[in-house]
């Protein structure tokens, strides 16, 4: 069933179609809308899940890990100063292995106080322990909240989906709502492995010596180091059931390319735009979206830019006293690529608080990488006259 | 899904979540200790305080959890008459009470009212007890003789009660006024006394000493109890005393308390800072007097009950301290002024209050009529022969033995406190003494032996503990008083106490009517859920919730309300700090 | 692609245009993307909402900076705000007002002026308060017409799929303003 939908609510039909058990979570702009479909959909019963009002985003992750730690399948939605009064929580749910999945709706930090999108908020969280997928579309957004079920419950690793506030969050397009039978085939009840039960009483996150906490850290990364495999044979399901799948990285017209464009989000789209103008202009430009942060696809990238002459990273996101994010973290992954191999990478930083990024704006990154030289090649801001 | 574990679960056997392997059962955290929690009932501070050896914390408890009948009741077990004492009774459990420290007493004696006037407006409850055949005589219908005319009815004997006036009930009808205590409630209190058991007969206008003599009483029943109270006004011993217009206090209470409404002229003044001075001066203002109290001391010496005192100085009386009258003064034979020397408080006295000393300054107040009140004696010459008094009454033993054989005294009589509640609880241990006596001379045993087996419950005895028929409730709390210390107040919300309702002062002046009117059926059940509880496990799970290895669990049915598994107690102490009241403590391990 | 810029004031249902608007043109098989002006939601400042049609694929995710036409929800808003900003040139304007395309002759020189007097036909219709009539069905009604891009009846089947109450009465505005549309008798303006 195909329906016009903002991003927000294609979370919403996500959790629902998932047949999430508990929800906990708390509004904040611009994932709002979330938390309120959620609480519509329990309270007229499309969505029989247990909704729990907290009074605080910390105390909606904490409400969460004990719902997941019972053995639910656990559900909640945040944004910007939400997500990272989570911080804490998000390492006990991250550390505890429950498969919790959240929506980020990417908004900036303050101050200065913005309601705008970018990454700081889902970026700033990256050591905790959790999956991180950027989508691109609202139907991206609705297949993966149902796929990062299963991929948490598979590995016992929490999932974050990140869309972008307002560019998908408020923006209304068509979104195929999948049947809930085919979804049932995709998904099934979850297992869990250790599980909070009153009648079968266990310690739970306690006390681990210098002996065992470093097979704890160990396991923990076997797990993500698993991630890329059980993803693509996720998305190889979904794609025989739906006919339709992304990657974790995913390639544009790629192939002979001498300069390609790294994109996450939306960003994505405008610059499959710019793309097709100039690849109809005989330029040799493609993209590669990154979708997967963490664990950070490192082969696939490799695979992706081996070879090519210039990089250009789109960052809507700053590590203060580095640079983009992406791009530093995509700079040490092709470090070991041979000499001929590695590319040259421009890291840009755009899009900040919400600035929009036009075609205009990505026609200036290209241009400016194009003319780049050896030795500026970091921490490029774009639409900042200093 | 057959991928579920594609991924390794464990390394080296350490599991990729931190949770125990097993249960934790198999952690025998009670090899730790050396000490244990025991649970353990003590006694709450408002029953040690308390002189009628009434379960206040019991009956509380019953009454928080809606239990109405069976509070009454277990208030019944112990006090023959409550709605009189929630009325007129000092309340010293009020000033013992712990919550005192966190927002206020409990209002113990406005609860005991309510509980009280639901008794007496329904018919006496059985005891139980087994008839006997021996026949006790009573002398006096005060608090004392009634409450132990009503114990020994409730002990299953056949009680005779002597009252010299023409109508039951002592002070509290002779002294104390309408408006503190109407006489319907009086007598409907009276009423259920008399139909305890197999019945009290009171027989009025009967002075024992002139008709019958008290050779005939003690010859003609198997043991008397002497309870005639204190009833002779001490002089005031100035000049001036026979004037025209100078009255005891007592006399003139005793007539206003008849019906009488005698004419006081504009100023009277009042001599004394205790009930009897409060009583004629608020009775003085209902006769449309402008009233003066002179007393020697200061206010925080007076004897009088603080409300009463209170009300008094509503109502518009003045208080004239440190006023000593030396010589009431008036022409022509009727008084017209007192005059006093101001004193100063010096060095405390034998009763620890500082004692007045003279200042040599003299001045007059204008009096029409002068009450005197300083105090009553007992009538220690009109009692049998023989029987070792004190200055200041009979001497007793704890259960009201005299040194006479089968007999017994308790109230104001005696040299103990002169309250009601004192009398009441006076009474009671007479009543158990006496069935001790008389049980001992039926079965031929030792009087000693029966009497280890007595407990006393705090300030006073408890007659269901002695009966053995404690309507409700398990083992006596020991005599170990809970204090602040032993309480963790941080379970307990604040919640203000609740005043009992007042006549206006200009509708409480006008009349006899009974000025406090008291509190609610549904706020006396407010107020006892005010009540911590103290010493006594209330079974609020706080142990069970706080124990950090989960060894308290609850028992269905026993003596005891919760289960402390010590293979897994470790002896923290966490359940006894938290406990809110004081109902658990640590013991050394017996193992 | 065409894309849309609507102005209204809160209250007048102006996103919800968009987002009804948004679902007519998928109902017909168009690509479709609506959203509102970003930003903080505030009671009774003026609305601003946005829309992308394509047949193919839409691609862009920015915001609409050179709209090809504008539906102007609150006539009052011509003047006071710049309604016109970035509008194509010969771009189609549909106000809701009881005037004439050729009463607002500052617009009229430069872009194709239509009106239609949708306050008036939503409050025959009882649609919101008199006061505060919600005027956004019908206004779509009359760009049905106006613009010739989507059809009135889906954007009857919009209403019935979208619109949570009043849905009879919704549908019947839209269908009296699709009749009402006042088109300027000049001849056409040059196109962009
Ligand atoms: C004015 C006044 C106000 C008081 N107010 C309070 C108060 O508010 N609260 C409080 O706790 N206490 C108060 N008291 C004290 C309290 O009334 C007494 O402590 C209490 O009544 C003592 O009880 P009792 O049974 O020992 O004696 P009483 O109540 O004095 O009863 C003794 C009874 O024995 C009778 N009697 C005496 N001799 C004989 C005899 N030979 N034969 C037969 N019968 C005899 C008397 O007639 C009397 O009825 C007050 C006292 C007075 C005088
Ligand atoms: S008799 Fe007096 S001291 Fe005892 S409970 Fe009642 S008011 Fe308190
Ligand atoms: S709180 Fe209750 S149990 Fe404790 S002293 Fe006061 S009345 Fe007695
Ligand atoms: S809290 Fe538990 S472990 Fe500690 S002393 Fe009490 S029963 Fe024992």
């Amino acid at each position: 069933m195909k329906k016009v939908m903002v991003g927000n609510h294609a979370v919403a039909w996500g959790a629902q179609r998932a047949r999430v058990e508990v929800i906990a979570a708390y509004p904040i702009t611009p994932q709002t809308q979330i938390v309120e479909k959620l609480s519509e959909m329990c309270a007229d019963g499309t969505l029989p899940a247990r909704y729990i009002k907290v009074e605080s985003e910390h105390s909606a992750m904490a409400a969460c890990i004990g719902a997941s730690a019972t053995g639910a399948r656990t559900f909640t939605a945040s944004s910007s100063h939400g997500l990272v009064y989570m911080h804490e929580m998000l390492h006990w749910a991250g550390g505890g292995r429950l498969p919790i999945v959240m929506a980020d709706v990417n908004r900036a930090l303050g101050p200065g106080w913005n309601i705008w999108t970018d990454q700081n908020d889902s970026l700033s969280q990256r050591d905790t322990g959790w999956v991180q997928l950027y989508c691109e579309t609202n139907q991206e957004v609705l297949d993966t909240t149902i796929q990062a079920f299963r991929l948490a419950e598979m590995l016992d690793l929490p999932v974050m989906l990140m869309l972008d506030g307002f560019y998908l969050s408020h923006t209304a397009e068509a979104v195929d709502i999948p049947d809930q039978d085919v979804v049932d085939e995709f998904l099934p009840p979850r297992v869990s492995r250790h599980k909070l039960d009153v009648n079968d009483p266990h310690a739970f996150g306690a006390l681990v010596r210098p002996d065992s906490y470093m097979e704890m850290r160990w396991l923990q990364q076997e797990a993500m180091r698993q991630v890329p495999r059980v993803l693509e044979t996720i998305e190889a399901d979904w794609n025989r059931l739906f006919g339709r799948s992304y990657g974790a990285v995913e390639s544009y017209r790629a192939e002979d390319a001498d300069l390609l464009l790294v994109t996450t989000g939306t960003v994505t789209s405008t610059a499959r735009y710019v793309v097709d103008q100039r690849r109809a202009a005989g330029e040799k430009i493609g993209l590669v979206k990154i979708k997967m942060f963490r664990p950070f696809p490192t082969e696939q990238l490799r695979m992706a830019l081996a070879g090519v002459d210039k990089v250009a990273v789109l960052d809507r996101n700053i590590s203060p006293g580095h640079g983009g994010i992406f791009a530093e973290e995509l700079r040490s992954a092709l470090y070991d690529l041979p000499n001929e191999d590695r590319p040259q990478i421009y890291g840009f930083v755009l899009g900040l608080g919400g600035r929009d990024i036009t075609p205009a704006v990505i026609d200036e990154v290209i241009e400016r990488t194009k003319q780049g030289t050896e030795s500026e090649r970091e921490d490029l801001w774009v639409g900042v006259n200093s | 899904m057959p991928d579920i574990l594609m991924h390794k679960t464990a390394v080296r056997g350490v599991p990729q979540v931190s949770v125990s392997q097993t249960s934790t059962l198999v952690t025998r955290t009670g090899s730790w200790k050396s000490i244990r929690p025991e649970y353990h009932d003590r006694m709450a501070p408002c029953n040690q305080g308390c002189p009628v050896g009434i379960d206040i914390e019991g009956y509380m408890n019953l009454l928080r959890e809606g239990r109405v009948e069976e509070a009454r009741d277990l208030l019944l077990a112990e006090n023959p008459m409550p709605s009189v004492t929630g009325r007129v009774c000092h309340h010293p459990c009020e000033n013992a009470c712990n919550r005192r420290f966190l927002d206020g007493a409990v209002a113990i004696h406005a609860v005991e009212r309510v509980l009280g006037d639901l008794a007496d407006a329904s018919p006496a409850a059985a005891t139980g007890a087994l008839p006997r055949v021996e026949r006790v005589a009573v002398v006096g219908s005060g608090p004392a003789g009634l409450a132990c005319a009503y114990h020994l009815a409730r002990f299953g004997y056949r009680v005779t009660v002597f009252e010299a006036a023409l109508q039951a009930g002592g002070m509290l009808r002779l002294g104390i006024p309408e408006y503190r205590l109407p006489r319907p409630v009086l007598d409907r209190a009276i009423a259920r006394i008399v139909a305890q058991g197999q019945g009290v007969e009171i027989r009025c206008g009967a002075r024992v000493g002139s008709d019958p003599t008290w050779s005939e009483l003690t010859s003609t029943f198997n043991a008397v109890c002497v309870a005639t109270g204190a009833h002779v006004s001490r002089a005031l011993d100035v000049p001036g005393e026979a004037l025209r217009g100078v009255q005891r206090g007592l006399d003139f209470l005793r007539d206003v308390n008849a019906g009488a409404r005698p004419s006081l002229g504009r100023h009277v003044v009042v001599v004394g800072g205790g009930n009897t001075a409060m009583d004629c001066a608020r009775a003085a203002l209902r006769l449309g007097a402008a009233v003066t109290v002179a007393y020697r001391r200061t206010r925080d010496e007076m004897p009088a009950i603080a409300e009463e005192v209170e009300e008094a100085l509503r109502e518009g009386a003045t208080l004239s301290f440190l006023a000593n009258p030396v010589e009431i003064v008036g022409p022509a034979g009727s008084v017209s002024g007192v005059v006093c020397e101001r004193m100063a408080l010096g060095e405390p006295d034998a009763s620890g209050r500082r004692r007045p000393v003279p200042t040599g300054e003299r001045f007059t107040i204008a009096a029409d009529t002068v009450l005197t009140a300083i105090g009553e004696s007992a009538e220690l010459d009109g009692l049998p022969a023989d029987v070792t008094t004190s200055a200041s009454g009979m001497r007793v033993e704890a259960l009201g033995g005299t040194n006479r054989v089968a007999l017994f005294a308790g109230g104001d009589v005696t040299d103990l406190e002169r309250t009601v509640a004192d009398a009441l609880g006076a009474g009671k241990r007479a009543a158990i003494g006496i069935d001790r006596h008389l049980r001992a001379v039926a079965n031929n045993e030792n009087e000693a032996t029966s009497a280890d087996a007595l407990r006393f419950g705090g300030g006073n005895v408890s007659a269901a503990q002695w009966t053995g028929r404690d309507p409700i409730r398990r083992v006596a709390p020991v005599n170990e008083v809970v204090g602040l210390d032993d309480l963790n107040l941080h379970h307990f919300a604040r919640v203000p106490r609740q005043d009992d309702a007042h006549l206006s002062t200009g509708a409480a002046i006008a009349a006899f009517d009974e000025v406090n009117t008291g509190l609610t059926k549904d706020q006396a059940i407010a107020e006892a859920n005010r009540c911590f509880n103290c010493g006594v496990c209330t079974q609020c799970d706080v142990c069970l919730i706080y124990c950090p290895d989960a060894a308290i669990s609850h028992v269905a049915d026993g003596e005891a309300n919760y289960d402390v598994a010590l293979d897994y107690c470790k002896g923290c102490g966490i359940c006894v700090a938290e406990c809110p009241r004081g109902a658990l403590t640590m013991t050394r391990d017996r193992a | 692609m065409r894309e849309l810029r609507l102005h209204g004031r809160g209250g007048q249902g102006t996103v919800i245009a968009s987002k009804l608007l948004a679902v007519a043109l998928f109902l017909e098989g168009r690509q479709v993307q609506s959203f509102p002006m970003f930003g903080v939601e505030r009671r009774g400042a003026p609305v601003t909402a946005f829309l992308r049609l394509d047949d193919a694929p839409i691609l862009l995710r920015c915001e609409i900076s050179a709209p090809d036409e504008l539906i102007v929800l609150d006539a009052t808003l011509v003047g006071a705000t710049d309604v016109t900003a970035g509008l194509k040139p010969g771009g189609d304007i549909l106000i809701n007002s009881p005037l004439s395309p050729e009463d607002f002759p500052l617009l009229s020189a430069r872009f194709r002026v239509s009106t239609v007097d949708a306050t008036g036909i939503a409050i025959r219709h009882g649609l919101g308060s008199p006061t505060q009539p919600i005027v956004n069905t019908a206004i779509l009604g009359a760009f049905s017409t106006d613009s010739g891009l989507v059809r009135l009846s889906t954007v009857v089947d919009a209403i019935r799929e979208e619109v949570p109450m009043q849905i009879e009465a919704n549908i019947a505005a839209a269908t009296e303003a699709s009749l009402a549309v006042r088109r300027m008798n000049a001849p056409e303006v040059a196109r962009a």
